[in-house]
């Protein structure tokens, strides 16, 4: 009897531990909550600095000054739900994606640049779709593409990797496809960050590390020795960039002006900045401050005490997410996250460094701020990926 | 199960070694993104917000804001009886804009329904600018600044207005501005001053308190966004404006003008070539009550040549209108020094009073000349004087007798004097310009340097200079510094600065200063300044008549003050280069002292002083008569009796029916009323006859036998046989009412300076 019993309970154990594998694989678990905590709280700080910064915009161009939050609203709740569906769905599907999604962005880097058929704002060609109803940009489905298709194939070549043929030659023809064909756009920032979060994408997925070394100082080497050529004249491509970067307020007129701007903007924000709302660069001082200089609007309202409070969520949204990546299943769930949440860092950090005049200027927009719907659905869906992979992290064993 | 393979052992170490690879690689990327990205970003936070914040923020608040100037009143002058001097009212400025003008009438689908030359002939007649000169600005079309009018009155401004949103018109405008007024034009024109366009002081009180009377322009702080327009909230800051100082001078308008009226019949019954200038003081604190400088000019129109002789000049191309405007401008009584001549010797005698080498016994003998280190100085009296008392050698203006005085002091002694009165060094009085006298250093001041100086040549004195140290000299010894500021009031009316009127200092005692005062008195009174005298007042006074170097023209004075026994007023009148062919003799005493007469016996009364009237004088003065109309003839007689007059009854009948002069009229006291009993009054006008150079004796019964009553003024003392008619007030030949007083001025035409 209690032989038989034991046996029971033990097929007792046993179902429910197939049962467990089996919601696991189907993606069943619980999502990770502080993850999904911060990123809601992300995006909701997001759109009401949104609202701050863009009301005069809003107010001047349109008469209306909820213009641009309404429209971000809306793909935010949108990009809720898909963010929640997307988690759901076990990311395990992503796999069979990624080639399809290698193809689609590719036919589509090459349609925006066909004359005629992108939508050119600012001399840049990097959207379709209909201006005033709904636009894309393609790169944002490339980078998408990349770090899932990354994802898949690093995954499975373990120690392939230490080899060139195998772990770099691949890699890099892809990127620099994509990357060329994004600076025909010319996008440049798009492709830093593609081809940024690609390298490393490789690096954590088994490059090795003299590579990672080679290439990290190559790339250090060649942008002091192209600032040094510029400053020496010699090298006039993106002069006026890197003397505006160095001093904007030679120029604050013309050239240096967006800095300048940025900088009255930051700056007179102080520690405790000057409330939220009141800001008064945004009154047609600052250009974009509602895209990429939304942090500096940011500065002025909240002040430094502001400003480090949202860097912080977005610190703890990356640990978060390298948590994640460091608990996952297997290793395509760790690369995905990876990859999504390096994305994610280095926009966040780029973007705060443009802004603050850190690096030299390139329009690289801040997630979860910067307005642009189908931006903030995208970014909210690879979140709802990382809250997929959270979902099928082994519960602790308990002894 | 997984078979125990090296195969499969191989597989999980690459696996695992894969894994492991992944899991070091994603915990040095989460230390690297989420804590070294964002130190490095806070970092640089730090340095904008935190370090750098205060000129950042300087930086926004100076193109987020607008400031608007709001203009600060300036102050307004007054005099010390609180009468306007300078005040400052609105005006606007009236200006095109030739390029919108330009625009409309360019304009094919919407022509404007006025034309260019309609519109220039409109403005050009309210405006009252030449039609070319707007039609010119009109033709420089790439323009949108014109002025039109500067400082424009509001009802002109009001006219343009109208014109302009009439007709519809884009392109003329108006700007409020501010414009200084002078309600009494040109009094006291040279020491009020003037603004320029940009409405700061250029001159007088204007520019020397400048700081005082502009005020503080106010801002209103406006946050506006980049396109210029006023943010969507409300952000405002004040910083009020604040209005000029006001000033009150010690300039008493009424006084002014007397001495204004007194100068411009100076200069222009002595054809003087230079103008003239006079200054009065209050003798015991150095207030200046008036001071004037002719030629003047209005302060309305300040750069307008105002004196024709001046004007001529320019016209016959001999001078410039710059150097006339500058000659019209300049203080003579301030700006430019002159040769004293005799009023300077008061300084001479109150310093060798002081001193005790004269006293009032002390005899001088004047036998026409002095010999001084081998050269020989004469006096105005060739004769001489022969032996004189202190007084009579003050009285007689004796130049061997001060020549002897100032050598009793020695060099030393009257240098020292020289510059405790202030001579050297200049008054400090609170107007701009004031000149320094020129004298020989003193290392080389030699005896016959000492023997010109005292009695008053080859030195160069300001007026003013002059009169504060004869000022000390008579009022107890109390050099005070001139001064014309009494109190500045805030724009709250708060005085924030009252003149103080401790003396500079004490040169000589009471006593001295008493008997300077003596002398002087005696000087009016039996001397060279008869002419100066003032019924009803005792008037002490020096005159003078001074070289202007070896030229032979000379510059004539009078310094006289009142009540000679304790001064309260003293006067300073200096007439230069007067004409040698007006019949009268030149001289302080013949031809200023009169003048001074007339200005004092305006003044003193106007003052306040009352006049006391000697037993004779007393007959003169003025009364109004009686009605006496209708009244009984007895009764009428006694009633005018009773008021000083006499009586002639013309008529046979009970009752008066007419008389001459009308009851209420106002004549000298010792005059005749004729009074009609039931005869005709006759109604033949008077003629009236020559009074000039008769006595004054021979005058009144000229006068009354006319049918006239006779006033006289001046000179009164009697005794003195040569006392003459020296001015009458309705030429000879004029026709005028029987009973008309005719004002008579006396003179001693015998006194030498």
């Amino acid at each position: 009897m209690a032989q038989e019993k034991r046996k029971l309970s033990q097929e007792a154990i046993e179902r429910r531990r197939q049962a467990e594998r089996k919601n696991l694989l189907a993606g069943k678990g619980a999502m990770d909550l502080p993850f999904l905590l911060l990123t809601v709280l992300l995006t909701a700080i997001g759109l009401i600095m949104l609202f701050s910064a863009s009301f005069p915009s809003a107010y001047y161009e349109s008469g209306n000054a909820a213009y641009y939050f309404k429209r971000q609203l809306i793909f935010a709740v949108a990009g809720f739900v898909a963010m929640l569906f997307v988690g759901k769905v076990n990311y395990q599907r992503w796999r069979g994606a990624a080639m399809a999604l290698m193809a689609v962005s590719a036919f589509l880097l090459i349609l925006v640049v066909i004359p005629g058929v992108g939508v050119t704002v600012n001399n840049a060609t990097r959207w379709l779709g209909k201006p005033g109803v709904f636009t894309f940009q393609p790169s944002e489905i490339a980078k998408l593409a990349v770090i899932v298709y990354f994802a898949d194939s690093i995954s499975k070549k373990k120690e392939k990797m230490l080899t060139i043929r195998q772990g770099v030659l691949p890699y890099a023809f892809i990127l620099a496809a994509i990357a060329a064909l994004m600076l025909l756009e010319p996008h440049l920032s798009g492709a830093i960050l593609i081809v940024g979060t690609g390298i490393i994408m490789m690096s954590v997925g088994g490059l090795p590390g003299w590579m990672i070394g080679l290439g990290f100082g190559g790339v250090g080497v060649v942008a002091v020795l192209y600032v040094k050529l510029v400053e020496k004249g010699i090298l006039s491509y993106g002069a006026s960039r890197i003397t505006m970067w160095k001093n904007p307020w030679i120029d604050p007129i013309n050239d240096g002006y967006q800095m300048v701007q940025s900088l009255i903007a930051i700056g007179s924000g102080g520690l405790l900045g000057v409330g939220l709302g009141k800001g008064r660069q945004k009154f047609l001082y600052l250009p974009e401050e509602h895209n990429d200089f939304i942090f500096a609007v940011v500065c002025e309202e909240l002040g430094l005490i502001g400003a480090c409070v949202i860097m912080l969520i977005f610190s703890l949204l990356i640990i978060r997410g390298f948590w994640i990546a460091l608990h996952a299943r297997d290793r395509f769930g760790a690369l995905l996250v990876v990859g999504i949440i390096t994305h994610l860092g280095l926009q966040t950090f780029l973007n705060i460094a443009v802004v603050t005049g850190l690096v030299p200027a390139t329009g690289i927009s801040l997630p979860f701020f910067s307005y642009g719907g189908t931006a903030l659905m995208l970014q909210l869906v690879e979140m709802g990926i990382v809250l997929s992979v959270s979902r099928q992290i082994p519960a602790p064993r308990n002894g | 199960m997984p078979e125990n393979t090296p195969k499969n052992n191989r597989k999980d170490s690459n696996i695992r070694r894969a894994n492991r690879v992944i899991q070091t690689r994603s915990a040095i990327l989460m230390v690297v993104m989420g804590v070294v990205m964002f130190a490095v970003l806070f970092a640089k936070l730090y340095s904008l917000q935190i370090r750098r914040h205060e000129e950042l923020q300087s930086r926004a608040v100076s193109q987020q804001t607008r400031s608007t100037v709001v203009s600060a009143n300036r102050g307004t002058i007054y005099d010390r009886n609180g009468n306007v001097l300078a005040i400052s009212a609105t005006a606007e400025t009236v200006f095109l804009s030739p390029l919108e003008l330009a625009e409309q009438l360019n304009d094919k689908e919407n022509p404007a329904a006025w034309t260019r030359e309609g519109l220039a002939a409109a403005l050009s007649e309210i405006l009252e600018v030449s039609e070319e000169s707007i039609l010119k600005k009109m033709d420089r079309t790439y323009s949108q600044y014109e002025v039109l009018k500067l400082r424009a009155e509001e009802d002109v401004a009001d006219r343009v207005r109208q014109y302009v949103n009439e007709n519809k018109i884009h392109g003329v405008y108006l700007v409020t501005d501010a414009k200084r007024y002078y309600p009494y034009g040109s009094l006291a024109a040279h020491v009020i001053g003037f603004v320029g366009d940009d409405n700061t002081g250029l001159y007088g009180l204007e520019a020397e308190y400048e700081s005082q009377l502009e005020g503080e322009t106010g801002l209103v702080i406006t946050a506006k966004d980049n396109a210029g327009n006023d943010m969507l909230y409300e952000y405002e800051q004040y910083f009020d404006a604040h209005d000029g100082n006001n000033i009150v001078t010690t300039l008493d308008a009424t006084v002014q003008y007397y001495l204004e009226k007194g100068l411009e019949g100076l200069v222009d019954q002595f054809l003087a070539e230079n103008g003239a200038a006079g200054v009065v003081l209050n003798a015991k604190t150095g207030a200046v009550l008036a001071m004037a400088s002719y030629p003047n000019f209005d302060l309305n129109h300040f750069s307008d040549i105002a004196d024709p002789g001046l004007q001529q000049q320019i016209d016959s191309g001999e001078a410039t209108l710059g150097e006339m405007q500058l000659k019209q401008w300049r203080n003579k009584c301030l700006n430019d020094t002159y040769e004293p001549g005799s009023t300077s010797k008061i300084l001479t005698l109150s310093a060798a009073l002081e001193e005790g080498v004269i006293d009032l016994n002390t005899t001088v003998n004047c036998g026409g000349s002095i010999s001084v280190s081998g050269s020989t100085i004469y006096c105005s009296n060739k004769a001489g004087h022969g032996l004189q008392s202190l007084k009579e050698s003050v009285g007689n203006s004796c130049n061997p007798a001060f020549i002897t005085y100032g050598l009793r002091l020695g060099t030393a002694k009257f240098y020292q004097y020289m510059r405790s009165f202030g001579l050297l060094s200049g008054t400090d009085i609170d107007l701009a310009g004031e000149a320094t006298g020129i004298f020989i250093p003193e290392p080389s001041f030699t005896q016959l340097d000492l023997a010109c100086y005292a009695f008053g040549q080859n030195f160069n004195v300001t007026p003013v200079a002059l009169i504060a140290a004869q000022a000390a000299c008579i009022n107890g010894g109390y050099l005070h510094s001139p001064y014309l500021v009494e109190q500045i009031l805030d724009d709250q009316g708060n005085v924030v600065f009252q003149h103080d009127t401790t003396p500079v200092r004490q040169v000589i005692s009471e006593e001295t200063s008493a008997k300077v005062r003596d002398c002087l008195e005696y000087v009016v009174a039996q001397g060279t300044g008869k002419n100066g005298q003032v019924a009803g007042y005792r008037i002490g006074g020096k005159t003078g008549t001074a070289d202007k170097g070896n030229s032979g023209d000379v510059v004539v004075s009078f310094l006289c003050f009142a009540p000679a026994d304790d001064p309260e007023i003293i006067m300073l009148l200096t007439l230069d280069t007067p004409s040698r062919n007006t019949g009268t003799y030149v001289s302080g005493g013949q031809m200023v002292a009169p003048m001074a007469s007339t200005v004092m016996g305006e003044i003193l009364p106007y003052l306040g002083m009352e006049p006391t009237y000697s037993a004779e004088e007393l007959l003169g003065i003025d009364t109004t008569v009686p009605n006496a109309v209708d009244m009984a003839v007895d009764e009428a007689k006694a009633a005018l009796q009773e008021k000083g007059f006499t009586c002639r009854i013309v008529g046979k009948g009970d009752t008066i029916t007419d008389q001459t002069p009308a009851g209420g009229a106002i004549i000298p006291r010792n005059s005749t009323v004729v009074l009609y009993a039931g005869a005709e009054k006759p109604d033949t006008p008077c003629i009236v006859p020559n009074l000039l150079g008769r006595s004054p004796a021979d005058a009144n019964t000229t006068a009354t036998n006319a049918g006239l009553l006779i006033r006289f003024t001046g000179a009164t003392a009697t005794g003195s046989g040569s006392i003459r008619v020296l001015g009458q007030s309705e030429e000879a030949g004029t026709e005028v009412a029987a009973g008309t007083v005719i004002t008579v001025r006396l003179g001693d035409t015998s006194v030498l300076d």
